[in-house]
């Protein structure tokens, strides 16, 4: 559950508020109430005793009682009259020489016991106030004493009026906070939860409450949205239906030139048949590869190679198709037999077909391949690589043109060699040459292979990086021994397990052939 | 409201000491010593009396006769000859200590405010008009109105 949500932080706000103006209501108000009535109390407290006094004075002057009776009476009417006194003040000398001091005496007082300290003033019991009496008869004045008890009393009743008020203002404040945050969250809600849903997928989203604010606003402009959104998913929809039926036929163009692929690679029983081991890795990164694999079987020998035609999927299986009648061409219209003969004048054919094309697209058309020429019954292979290298695994030493190939990796089940094709592949390229022919003698047993790059080329593993040749080297090392159907297995898991959720570069063709 | 009610007190006394302030209409009256009458209102007062109760009910120490009335104090100004004598002769005090005596009394509620005036006459007519009340002047003033023998005598 969101603690920090719209609803909560008004509701806090109005708190907030509601906080900051209570202690005004609970404590300023009060105070300044408490102040205004002692203020007043003391007043009239203070008017009481000059009311009196002016009684006294005229009393003295005229020998009028009339007003001190009056005022008298008037004051003692009042319930909080703690005290009222007529003190005498007489001057009389002091101890101290050529000093005088004041001598304050009651002269009379009501109640009549009532003691009165005559020096005390104001306290929280008592509101003190006096008035001079100027008379040749009497000098002093008139000190009248007024209980603070109701005043306190009403302060208390103030206090507890304005606690109740505070209480009554604060949850006034909350409940309008809340059915404010109410007000406002909710429409929000609302508008969350279409907006999620619209987010999912469900364009069939519609606010109705009818508001006259920005959040009205804000729900007229979702519906148009959502409105618009659906009418836009719909053009989509139906664009997608186009798009899938032209794909579907593209799809269904590619199938077929699928089949058509298929029909110039060798079958799997023509390739088994041709030599006592062999496996056949073919993975084609589309519907169509521009890798292809080739064998043409002949009365004393068999041809055979793989071949990595420029790009992949259509145009890779288009350059593929005239690579691959190139190759048929060069063996069975020209007579050629030799691995580099075949790839010269495959050479020859490829490039004439492409001749017409000036753009930079059409000088790259072409392919690199590695093709062998495996004579019956015997061990001797010739080879000719556009490019593409033979690699030979053997426990011997195998002989290239009779000379000592040397080993690129080694162990103790044998060695993995490299006869290198030439650095020329097939199509236009300049300073063309005839490709050279190796002859390799090899021994009983050796494995033999040809391989496009999409192997080695492959981004995988942890680090999404290319598996690169070497890798690809120690596991043909490490199995070339095995079955040779049981190391194109392992080197399809291998490179599956390898891509992992990557996607794959490239097309894949490897060959194993045991000898 | 408190301040408008102290305003009309200070009103209320000022007004009544202004009423009650009458100018002296004979201020030449001279009166010889033993001619004071006790004059009194004849509802309510005995028709004798003797000094001492006097003394009580003038110094306001008696607030109503027998009969329940409420005592009225009518007396001259200590500030006239009558006034003076009285004060130095009945009282045995001091214009200063009869207002103070007076002064005092009245402060503690203790007895009403006595009525003073500079005019023998209107203090016969206050006393014979007002019910309960006491005044003293001189004798030869005393008639037409009630008067009280003080141990037996007409005149003090």
């Amino acid at each position: 559950m969101k603690i920090v949500t719209v609803r909560n932080k008004i509701i806090a706000v109005a708190i907030g508020i509601v906080l900051i103006f209570s202690p005004f209501l609970f404590i300023y108000f009060p105070s300044q109430q408490q102040e205004l009535l002692i203020d007043s109390y003391n007043q009239e407290v203070e008017g009481i005793a000059r009311t009196v006094a002016l009684g006294v004075n005229i009393a003295l002057a005229e020998q009028n009682f009339t007003g001190v009776e009056t005022a008298m009476q008037y004051a003692k009417s009042d319930s909080r009259l703690s005290f009222i006194a007529l003190v005498q003040i007489d001057t009389v000398p002091s101890d101290r020489k050529n000093k005088a001091r004041l001598d304050k005496t009651v002269f009379s007082i009501f109640p009549e016991n009532a003691v009165v300290d005559l020096n005390m003033e104001s306290s929280e019991k008592v509101a003190v106030s006096g008035s001079a009496i100027n008379s040749e008869m009497l000098s002093g004045e008139v000190m009248v004493g007024f209980s603070t008890q109701t005043i306190y009393d009403k302060i208390a009743e103030i206090k507890f009026r304005s606690f109740i008020l505070s209480l009554i203002v604060s949850l006034f404040g909350v409940i309008i906070g809340v059915i404010l945050a109410r007000n406002i969250s909710n429409p929000i809600r609302i508008l969350r939860k279409a907006h999620y849903k619209v987010g999912q997928g469900d364009l069939h989203q519609e606010i109705n409450f009818k508001r006259s604010d920005e959040i009205g606003d804000l729900a007229i402009s979702f519906n148009k949205m959502v409105g618009q959104l659906d009418e836009t998913e719909q053009e989509l929809l139906l664009q997608k239906g186009i798009v899938e039926e032209k794909n579907k036929g593209i799809i269904d163009s590619i199938n077929y030139a699928r089949r058509i692929q298929d029909a110039i690679l060798p079958s799997k029983e023509k390739v088994g048949s041709c030599f006592a081991e062999c496996f056949v890795l073919y993975k084609p990164k589309d519907i169509v590869s521009g890798d292809f694999y080739w064998v043409q079987i002949l009365e004393d020998r068999t041809l055979f190679g793989v071949a990595d035609c420029t790009g992949h999927g259509v145009p890779g299986a288009f350059v593929s198709l005239v690579s691959s009648n190139a190759l048929n061409n060069s063996v069975n219209e020209f007579g050629l037999v030799d691995p580099a003969g075949v790839l010269t004048k495959t050479n020859e054919l490829v490039q004439g077909k492409f001749s017409h094309d000036e753009t930079d697209e059409g000088m790259r058309d072409g392919m690199d391949v590695a093709l062998c020429s495996l004579l019956v019954d015997s061990t001797e292979i010739e080879y000719a690589g556009a490019i593409n290298p033979l690699w030979i695994a053997s426990k011997h030493i195998p002989l290239d043109n009779e000379s000592e190939l040397s080993p690129m990796l080694g162990s103790e089940s044998g060695n993995l060699f490299e006869v290198k094709g030439d650095k020329q592949p097939i199509g236009r390229y300049e300073n063309s040459h005839p490709f050279t022919n190796h002859k390799v003698k090899l021994n009983k047993g050796d494995s033999i292979y040809m391989f496009s790059d999409g192997f080695a080329d492959q981004f995988g593993g942890m680090k999404g990086k290319k598996l690169k040749t070497k890798k690809f080297k120690e596991a043909i090392l490490s199995i070339w021994e095995q079955p040779l159907s049981e190391q194109g297995e392992y080197l399809d898991k291998m490179i599956t397990d390898w891509m992992g959720e990557h996607e794959q570069l490239d097309d894949i063709c490897v060959i194993g052939v045991r000898i | 409201m408190k301040k408008i009610k102290n305003i009309l007190l200070v009103v209320t006394v000022v007004s009544f000491t202004l009423l009650s302030f009458k100018a002296p209409t004979n201020s030449l009256i001279f009166v010889e010593a033993g001619n004071l009458t006790v004059v009194v209102n004849a509802n309510g007062a005995p028709s004798d009396i003797n000094l001492k109760k006097l003394k009580g009910v003038l110094k306001g120490e008696q607030q109503r006769w027998k009969n329940g009335t409420k005592i009225k104090l009518a007396l001259m100004k200590t500030n006239t000859n009558i006034g003076s004598d009285m004060t130095n002769r009945i009282f045995g005090m001091t214009v200063k200590e009869l207002n103070k005596h007076y002064l005092a009394k009245v402060f503690q509620g203790k007895m009403s405010s006595p009525d003073f005036f500079t005019s023998e006459t209107e203090l016969i007519k206050y006393v014979s008009e007002k019910s309960g009340a006491i005044g003293i002047v001189s004798t030869s003033k005393a008639k037409g109105v009630s008067t009280l023998s003080v141990d037996g005598k007409k005149s003090l």
